[in-house]
């Protein structure tokens, strides 16, 4: 996918450090400000009747954590379900209550732990980075409210996820009327 | 006790003001408050500050100077203070402590 | 407003709304017995402490309105007027506005308090045109009366001053503020300065006593008028001091050395009075003369002075002796966030985390021990402290989260107050065991379940006066409401002594209503037509009130107990009134469950809602009938419920088990692939992404850190339990009996290995057990199962009991009857079940076999039978009295307390004592 990234208005730059990882060979990067914790191979049980999104639940010490399944969530295609690898884990409302700065889109957070399955964790991404919109979901198949913009590092294009978006109880696209 | 001039008041110091030295330090007093223009200054240094003689001596200090538009300073050590607070003695003269003396 | 003010403020708000409570509570109870001394009292105080709190944030409109009614309240407690019901009315109408403000305490003047205001003032008004007599100590209007005793010279202004004897005093309001809060007393006290000499102190040495018990709120140095320097000498001044300290006249006297003639009181209500009509108020004698450079004297004052330039200037602002009362603007106050926690529990608590860290250092000194010979052993020793103060901390925590329900329960005196004056019937409100304690979150949602109910009992249960007296009752209603421990649970009641439920009626309505058909009505039992009340969309008011019912009540009240874990239960008989029962588990958070496994997945069931575990087999057939899946078992065909096609999975294994679940006025069986355990599990709220599937009521972690959902009967049950009853109604050639579990006439048929066919009554019996001799473990004389570390059950031989023959021998194989909670902890033994039947009351024969723990003896299945009485058992058991049943459970004589989570308080108590009598 070769997209022209030299857009002449160079959008926003994003105010906060950012975490990349990578998922299915694409790369991602949210706000590091969300991030709580990243659970390496975590065993996760799944539930029966579960939104196809949500891959199961992760005990994580005593509290149970609802693990989302990125590119379901994204509303791309998924052919087999990856192996679990790596879980990020965000803040509940009560962790971001404790920040300063609280990511912008914070108050999606409740109380109930949140986590997605993602392969690799990547880098951080300084703050003053520039972000671009993001294609047109046509293009990216992507469900453009879950995408805060895109970025380049490396030559290689990442795209920034809206966290707080992503975890709430919005529906996804497939079940809208269209 | 003496007297000087600083800064336009006319300061008495006194170490003491109590009913062995009243009749004394009144007629002092008086003829202290005859010499000022515009303030008097009296500086009680001593840590026992005025006895019951001593304030009626004050009072009537006070009264003198307003009859005559003067005004009438106290300077009284700091360990002086909630004394001179208890007493309102801010209603008979405008108090100041007295930094501690060598 | 910084963290410790935003901390006081929340406190000031919690606190309040507690004096509120005993406001209300207080002014229904006066309403009863008007002249109660301790009731005014006890008013008085409430609306006192909440006016001082109110003033101390600067809360204006709540100290206004608390003040005349601190004002009324004072001429009630003193006699000066009567307490009437126009009165109690205009109290309670003001206690409520004062709820309103204190809600918001910072837009309290927005809240409209006039007619309150004018009510109370009237009052006081009224009072003060007939009192022209003597000056009462403590009342109002002191301050409007000249006074009689002051020494002091009356200035030119002496009307402006609060007290006569404050006359020629410089003070502000404000200043007094800070004493008149604490209660302090407020006097004038005159010093003769050469006295004080004479007893050999200095001046000095006198006032720092003065400071030290008390402060000073200005002092007047008085000579006579005209001294001069010439003639002061010899003089000896007068100090007169206004002084606040909390000490009575006489001590001060002693603590001084001052006569007492020379200390005038200032009643503090006439303070108080000033304060409330100008709190801006400055009070200073008329300047002498004007003194010279005012201007630059105050700077220097300001700068230099001890002296407080307030003081010193004569007029000032008011000195700062409130805090700010300036909130940030939309914070709300969430008082019932916080909760008060005994602090002998804290203590626990500490001694319980010390002990826990005393255990991990252990358990470091371990690890870094490199595996030594004999670490098992002493690892095996650490595990077991650490997991004593586990469950130690467990339950110290979940007793600190418990709060009494009298809480809860004292807001309903005035609902009833109000009801029962609306619909102008006369109601008693009668509150029983208000001192049980309650999870707080159970606290939170029955609030309005029990709303709910009482409103209920008060307009459709209590009948109106005439009509109670045409039934011959006496014309007050009663409404009951009432708490008690039933072992592991809490249950509670709300009772009405009024015209109960009319089956009859019930099912004409629920026939009109569609709920039911006919043919359904025709079939239905008394109890279970009463309990379709409990029907969505069911109400039988004729009219619709505005108090209750649209038609939402009773099932929104089912769905809430339900959602709590709980279960209602009704008892209503025409004409003598309706009881509903609510039994609840005490805590939320830790529950009892049966672990199932289904298609590989485990699952946690309830044990509130499990009645049985069933194999299907022979006896007891899994039988499709008219498309429907039932379980034939004792006769009774029970609706069925595949768990695993609930959860989407169709396929069907080989072995299967059927749990039989009770729901309130339903019982189904769900079949699952195993039965795992029981245990006791924490609940984990769930995610709200899976919150949206139904059928889960959250997760638990099972031993290993497993995860099981916690599967939610009632929504399992939603839809599919009457689908199978509709399909099982339309094929006519089976005789129905849907809800056993609510027939009171059901026995169970058995043996106990003698010769005696015995009966007990299903109502009573929670499940039947085969066991096998060799799981027994003998304790001392008596026998008990273990099902795991923490369920023990005790066997119980029924010859030990009452006069039946022993059992012979014991099978290896037999059953036990395990009735239903709080008794869930013994099983009857019994060598044969044989089946069940039904046995109407009038049927069986008392007295031939009369016997304690016999009802009578009855003919079933062409034998002789001996029914049992089973409260009458537990009687025997508790040794005698019904009493005793508490307290057996807290002596530890029986193993038949519930699980000892549910037990917090007993547990560590109970363990020594079991081992002395075993």
């Amino acid at each position: 996918m070769e997209l022209t990234i030299s857009s002449p208005r160079a959008a926003v730059t994003s105010k906060s450090q950012l975490l990349g990882f990578e998922s299915q060979g694409q790369r991602y990067a949210c706000d590091l400000l969300w991030v709580k914790e990243v659970l390496r191979s975590p065993s996760v049980t799944s539930i029966r009747l579960a939104p196809p999104y949500v891959r199961g639940v992760i005990h994580l010490r005593g509290q149970i954590l609802t693990a989302l399944d990125l590119e379901i969530r994204l509303g791309l295609e998924q052919k087999t379900p990856a192996p679990i690898n790596r879980c990020i884990v965000f803040k509940t409302s009560t962790d971001l209550a404790r920040l300063s700065n609280a990511p912008e889109d914070s108050a999606a957070a409740e109380s109930d732990s949140m986590g997605v399955l993602v392969d690799a964790i990547g880098d951080i991404l300084p703050p003053g980075t520039p972000v671009l919109p993001a294609p047109p979901e046509t293009l990216s198949g992507l469900d453009s409210r879950f995408i805060e913009g895109v970025i380049s590092d490396a030559g290689q294009l990442v795209t920034v996820l809206r966290i707080g978006a992503l975890i709430s109880l919005v529906e996804p696209r497939g079940s809208l009327p269209a | 006790m003496s007297t000087s001039t600083i800064n336009g008041a006319l300061v008495l110091r006194l170490d003491s003001l109590n009913k062995d030295n009243a009749a004394a330090r009144a007629a002092a007093i008086g003829a202290a408050l005859g010499q000022a223009a515009g303030v008097l200054r009296i500086e009680l240094s001593g840590l026992e500050g005025p006895d019951a003689a001593g304030l009626a001596v004050l009072i009537a200090a006070s009264n003198e100077a307003r009859s005559r538009s003067l005004e009438l300073q106290l300077g009284l050590p700091k360990e002086l203070s909630e004394l001179a607070e208890d007493l309102r003695l801010g209603k008979l003269a405008v108090v100041e402590s007295l930094e501690v003396l060598p | 407003m910084n963290q410790g003010d935003q901390e006081m403020m929340e406190l000031f708000v919690q606190e309040s709304s507690e004096h509120l409570q005993t406001l209300e509570t207080d002014l229904i109870a006066l309403e009863a017995t008007p002249g109660e001394g301790s009731l005014l009292n006890s008013i008085f105080r409430a609306v006192h402490s909440i006016k001082g709190a109110a003033g101390f944030f600067g809360f204006d409109p709540i100290v206004k309105l608390a003040h005349v009614m601190e004002s009324v309240m004072s001429l009630l407690r003193d006699g000066q007027e009567t307490v009437d019901q126009d009165m109690v009315t205009l109290l309670i109408s003001t206690s409520d506005k004062l709820r309103l403000m204190l809600a918001e305490p910072e837009a309290a003047a927005s809240i409209p308090c006039d007619d309150e205001r004018a009510g109370l003032q009237a009052v006081l008004d009224s009072h003060l045109g007939k009192k022209i007599g003597p000056r009462t100590p403590g009342v109002v209007h002191d301050a409007v009366e000249p006074a009689q005793q002051s020494g002091g010279q009356v200035g030119p202004e002496a009307g402006s001053y609060p007290h006569e004897a404050l006359t020629g005093f410089s003070f502000t309001a404000a200043s007094l503020v800070e004493g008149l809060k604490h209660g302090q007393n407020f006097y004038v006290v005159r010093i003769n300065l050469g006295e004080v000499q004479h007893q050999g102190q200095t001046l000095k040495q006198f006032f720092s006593e003065v400071r030290s018990i008390g402060s000073v709120l200005d002092t007047v140095l008085e000579c006579p008028a005209d001294i001069g320097l010439t003639s002061a000498v010899g003089v000896v001044p007068v100090a007169r001091v206004f002084y606040v300290t909390p000490l009575e006249p006489f001590i001060l006297s002693g603590a001084l050395g001052i006569e007492g003639d020379q200390i005038v009181e200032i009643p503090s209500q006439s303070l108080k009075d000033w304060v409330k009509a100008t709190p801006e108020g400055v009070c200073a004698p008329p300047p002498l003369s004007v003194p010279v450079a005012v201007g630059s004297r105050e700077i220097v004052a300001a700068a230099k002075s001890p002296v407080p330039a307030a003081v010193e200037s004569g007029v000032s602002k008011p000195a700062p002796t409130q805090i700010d009362p300036k909130p940030v603007a939309g914070q709300r106050r969430k008082a019932e966030e916080t909760i008060r926690i005994n602090v002998g529990l804290l203590d626990t608590l500490m001694n319980l985390a010390g002990e826990m860290v005393l255990g991990r250092n252990k358990l470091l000194r371990l690890a870094g021990g490199g595996g030594a010979v004999g670490d098992q052993v002493e690892l095996q020793s650490i595990v077991q402290d650490i997991s004593s103060v586990t469950s130690s901390l467990q339950d110290t925590i979940m007793r600190a989260r418990l709060q009494p329900v009298g809480g809860l329960f004292g807001k309903f005196t005035r609902i009833v107050r109000d009801l029962s004056h609306k619909l102008n019937k006369e109601i008693h409100l009668e509150i029983f065991g208000d001192d049980v304690e309650l999870d707080r979150t159970l606290l939170e949602g029955l609030s309005d379940p029990l709303t709910h109910l009482v409103r209920n009992s008060i307009d459709h249960g209590i009948e109106r006066a005439a009509d109670r007296l045409a039934a011959g009752k006496s014309s007050q209603g009663t409404v009951r409401l009432s708490a008690a421990h039933l072992a592991g649970r809490v249950q509670i009641e709300v009772s009405d002594d009024g015209a109960g439920m009319d089956p009859e009626r019930l099912k004409a309505k629920a026939v009109e209503k569609g709920i039911i058909s006919a043919d359904q009505a025709s079939r239905m039992s008394d109890n279970e037509a009463q309990n379709l009340i409990f029907a969505a969309g069911f109400s039988t008011a004729a009219a619709v009130s505005d108090i209750s019912g649209r038609g939402v009540g009773m099932d929104v009240v089912k769905t809430n107990i339900e959602k709590l874990g709980g279960h209602v239960e009704l008892d209503s008989r025409v004409g003598q009134g309706t009881r509903i029962i609510i039994r609840l588990p005490l805590t939320l958070a830790i529950i009892p469950a049966l672990i199932v496994g289904c298609r590989g997945a485990s699952y946690a069931l309830p044990q509130i809602n499990i009645e049985e575990i069933v194999r299907p087999g022979e006896d007891c057939p899994l039988k499709t009938i008219g498309g429907a899946r039932v379980l034939e078992l004792r006769g009774q065909l029970i609706p069925v419920v595949d768990l695993g096609e609930v959860l989407g999975e169709p396929s069907v294994p080989c072995e299967q088990f059927v749990v039989l679940l009770e729901l309130d006025h339903a019982t189904f069986g769900l079949v699952v692939d195993e039965i795992r355990s029981n245990e006791e599990i924490v609940v984990k709220p769930l995610g709200r992404h899976l919150r949206l599937v139904p059928y889960y009521s959250g997760a638990t972690l099972l031993g290993q850190g497993e995860i099981a959902l916690i599967l939610d009967p009632t929504s399992i049950a939603q839809g599919r339990i009457s689908a199978i009853q509709k399909a099982l109604g339309t094929s006519k050639t089976l005789e129905l009996q849907t809800q056993p579990g609510l027939d009171s006439s059901r026995v169970l048929v058995f043996h106990a290995g003698g010769v005696e066919q015995l009966a007990i009554h299903l109502q009573h019996v929670l499940r039947v057990e085969a066991v096998r001799a060799e799981d027994l473990e003998r304790i001392g004389g008596t026998e008990c199962l273990r099902k795991n570390h923490d369920a023990t059950i005790r066997l119980l031989s029924l010859s030990e009991l009452v006069p039946v023959t022993p059992p012979e021998s014991r099978p290896s194989e037999f059953f036990i009857i395990v009735p239903r909670p709080p008794y869930d902890r013994i099983g009857i033994v019994a060598t044969r079940i044989v089946d069940s039947a039904d046995l109407p009351a009038a049927q069986i024969e008392r007295g031939a076999m009369a016997a304690q723990g016999i009802a009578g003896s009855a003919v079933l299945f062409d034998r002789l039978t001996l029914v049992l009485d089973f409260s009458g058992l537990i009687e025997i058991l508790a040794g005698g009295s019904a009493e005793n049943q508490g307290s057996l459970v807290a002596e530890g004589r029986f193993l038949f307390t519930t699980n000892p989570s549910h037990h917090p308080h007993h547990q560590i108590k109970q363990l020594p004592e079991q081992s002395a009598h075993s």
